[in-house]
């Protein structure tokens, strides 16, 4: 994407945004006399959102400049990423499922995994480190800090 | 009271520890490129909330002190600066250890760092007490604009695009509104989901946005994430400086303090620019401006004095006035608010013991951080060492802990990963994520004085231009927007 392709979306997303802030604000009412009321700032705030994504997009729209509409090489490994946010998203959906140890361990491997390259991959390492560390941290949390952490599937322990 | 709070930092043993766990925590932190101070205060806040007020206030201060000054040791023996800060420490700390001075680099900056600390908390203790005696004498009005001042400020210096930086500021605001409505309670944007009629809390955005967000760029970064070039071997001995340096340095060293400091007052503004400003002003100032950059003491004090002294002054709007200069102290904001402790004109009055005891905890952190970085210099480097690949998926299971800590809900273990995906595509789209964080901050204080204000005022605005501090500040807002804006076209012209 280049960045003019950038500012566009951007500024269409927040155009969005700013009209669904509006048209949820028309439901929120006042109820004290001689007060603007809580839905005053949010549609001030709406209102601004979009004029500035409205001038953010004529400006977009309007800009040819060369270094503008050109994209730039990037290294960015894609996959990389995506793998990394699909392990994100499923381990905070099964963080409550199977409880803090099991989600973690399972997290921390493959995020390992992910992270490093054939170079410095040591799955062993790993499938120790993944196991000790979500250990470590729920005894130090649960015994000496008092919290509870969901423990799913290992309600037992 | 002032013996009261200064005697519960320091005649209690568990909060010197913890102020000592804190600053090498921090410098860690601080000194590993990747891992910030803001993300080392945010990792502990949790843990804090447990203790007692004291001990909590000043783990969070240690780590804020030991944060800032890390930076300088991978600045010098690695050229990439470990925090934003010290970015201008390795213009000619780098040099020096290509030199064979990296020893001499070190001792000055970590020397300097600990005077650049200390004149900013004397300055914290003796402006912030007439300061909030001034904004005791703030009515709605005056609030309002200053909100509205820190914003645009905020807004208009962290980004190329002052447009990107009102916009995030803006949503960062919208967020504020989830959940009850300051003045009458009303139940707002919670959709009918029980798990936002409380609304955001702090915590979770500030975590999803500086560290959630960072584990996903790692992800696209894996390739190179650790690359991070050699260290320079290094031999310490005594602070590097002989005292004809040191009177040499003097003025450089006030020069730099002074700027840190008003840098730091200002808000939005980090330690990244004070540090480049001192620098350039040191350059533009010396005898010998062409000896800069090539290794010279001079950089290096600029940059370590500078960046040191904004940590006391970011502290002195966020302690009278409850305005977070920056990112790390709007957390340590979040700190201070789960204590039972309201920033603002009536702190010295409300919680006076806790104010001098951050002062003290403040200073024996500087003490510490001049101690460890000397003494543990050796093991510093070596964690640098630990390969990121390992550190940072350690980091995220701590930071989910954090999250579901502060409010014992999953849900916001899943906000978590919200927003740190929201902050990513902001750093995709160009868009800068202080300003969200400033505007989610200060929303409630702008809505709140602005209500309280048209309420007084009859619905009438004129109050907040008759009012004289109200019109200074809307006046400085209006000015840094107008400059602002014709800058932008200015560059436009000449490109």
């Amino acid at each position: 994407m280049n960045n003019k392709q950038k500012d566009v979306i951007s500024s269409i997303v927040f155009l969005l945004f700013g009209i669904g802030l509006y048209i949820a604000s028309l439901s929120v009412t006042s109820i004290i006399k001689n007060d603007v009321g809580p839905a005053f700032m949010p549609k001030i705030v709406a209102a601004a959102i979009m004029i500035l994504a409205a001038t953010k997009l004529i400006f977009a729209l309007k800009n040819n400049c060369e270094g503008y509409v050109t994209k730039k090489e990037d290294d960015e490994d894609k996959k990389g990423g995506m793998l990394t946010i699909v392990a994100l998203l499923l381990y905070v959906i099964l963080f409550d499922v199977l409880g803090f140890i099991l989600s973690t361990v399972l997290y921390l491997f493959a995020q390992f995994m992910i992270l490093s390259n054939n170079g410095n991959r040591k799955g062993v390492l790993f499938g120790i480190l993944a196991i000790i560390v979500p250990l470590i941290i729920y005894f130090m949390f649960v015994y000496g800090f008092d919290l509870i952490l969901p423990s799913g599937v290992l309600g037992f322990i | 009271m002032v013996l009261q709070g200064i005697t519960s930092v320091l005649l209690s043993p568990l909060c010197l520890l913890l102020i000592t766990f804190g600053v090498i925590v921090g410098i860690i932190f601080g000194s590993i490129p990747g891992l910030s101070a803001t993300m080392a205060v945010v990792l502990f806040l949790p843990m804090s909330f447990g203790m007692e007020p004291m001990n909590g206030i000043a783990l969070l201060m240690g780590l804020y002190i030991g944060g800032i000054s890390g930076g300088l040791i991978s600045a010098i023996l690695l050229k990439i600066p470990g925090t934003p800060s010290s970015i201008a420490t390795v213009f000619d700390g780098g040099p020096m250890a290509d030199n064979g001075e990296a020893g001499k680099a070190l001792g000055v900056g970590i020397l300097y760092s600990f005077i650049g600390g200390l004149i900013s908390i004397a300055a914290l203790m003796f402006i912030s007490p007439p300061l909030a005696d001034i904004a005791l004498k703030f009515t709605p009005f005056e609030y309002f604009s200053i909100a509205l001042f820190s914003l645009t400020i905020i807004a208009s210096l962290s980004g190329d695009s002052l447009i990107n930086g009102l916009i995030s500021g803006l949503i960062g605001i919208a967020m504020s509104f989830v959940g009850i409505s300051p003045i009458d309670g009303f139940m707002r944007f919670s959709f009918n989901v029980t798990d936002l009629l409380g609304g955001f809390d702090i915590v979770v955005i500030l975590i999803g946005l500086f560290a959630v967000t960072d584990i996903i760029k790692a992800g696209y970064e894996r390739r190179t994430l650790d690359c991070q070039g050699t260290t320079k071997s290094y031999a310490i001995k005594g602070f590097g400086v002989s005292m004809k340096e040191f009177k040499e340095q003097f003025v450089n060293m006030i020069r730099s303090a002074l700027i840190g400091l008003g840098i730091g007052i200002l808000p939005g503004v980090g330690g990244s620019t004070s540090s480049i400003l001192a620098y350039s002003a040191a350059k533009n100032s010396s005898k010998y401006p062409e000896k800069f950059g090539t290794g010279i003491i001079d950089g290096v004090i600029a940059s370590e004095t500078s960046n040191n002294a904004t940590t006391g002054g970011a502290l002195i709007p966020l302690l009278t006035m409850g305005i977070p200069g920056n990112t790390v102290t709007a957390v340590i904001l979040g700190g201070l608010t789960i204590h039972g402790i309201s920033p603002g004109p009536l702190i010295f009055t409300k919680s006076g013991a806790i104010m001098y005891g951050i002062f003290a905890a403040l200073i024996f952190a500087n003490v510490i951080m001049l101690i460890a970085e000397y003494a543990g210099l050796k093991w510093f480097i070596k964690l640098m060492d630990i390969p990121k690949h390992i550190l940072l998926p350690i980091i995220m299971v701590l930071c989910a802990v954090g999250a579901f800590a502060s409010g014992n809900k999953v849900f916001d273990v899943v906000c978590i990963f919200a927003f740190g995906l929201v902050g990513f595509l902001f750093k995709q789209f160009n868009i800068p994520s202080t300003p969200f964080i400033i505007g989610f901050i200060l929303g409630p204080m702008a809505e709140q004085n602005l209500r309280r204000a048209l309420m007084v005022s009859d619905g009438s605005l004129l109050p907040f231009i008759t009012r004289p501090i109200s019109l200074v500040f809307l006046l400085i807002a209006a000015v840094s927007v107008i400059s602002t804006i014709s800058k932008s076209i200015r560059s436009k012209k000449t490109v």
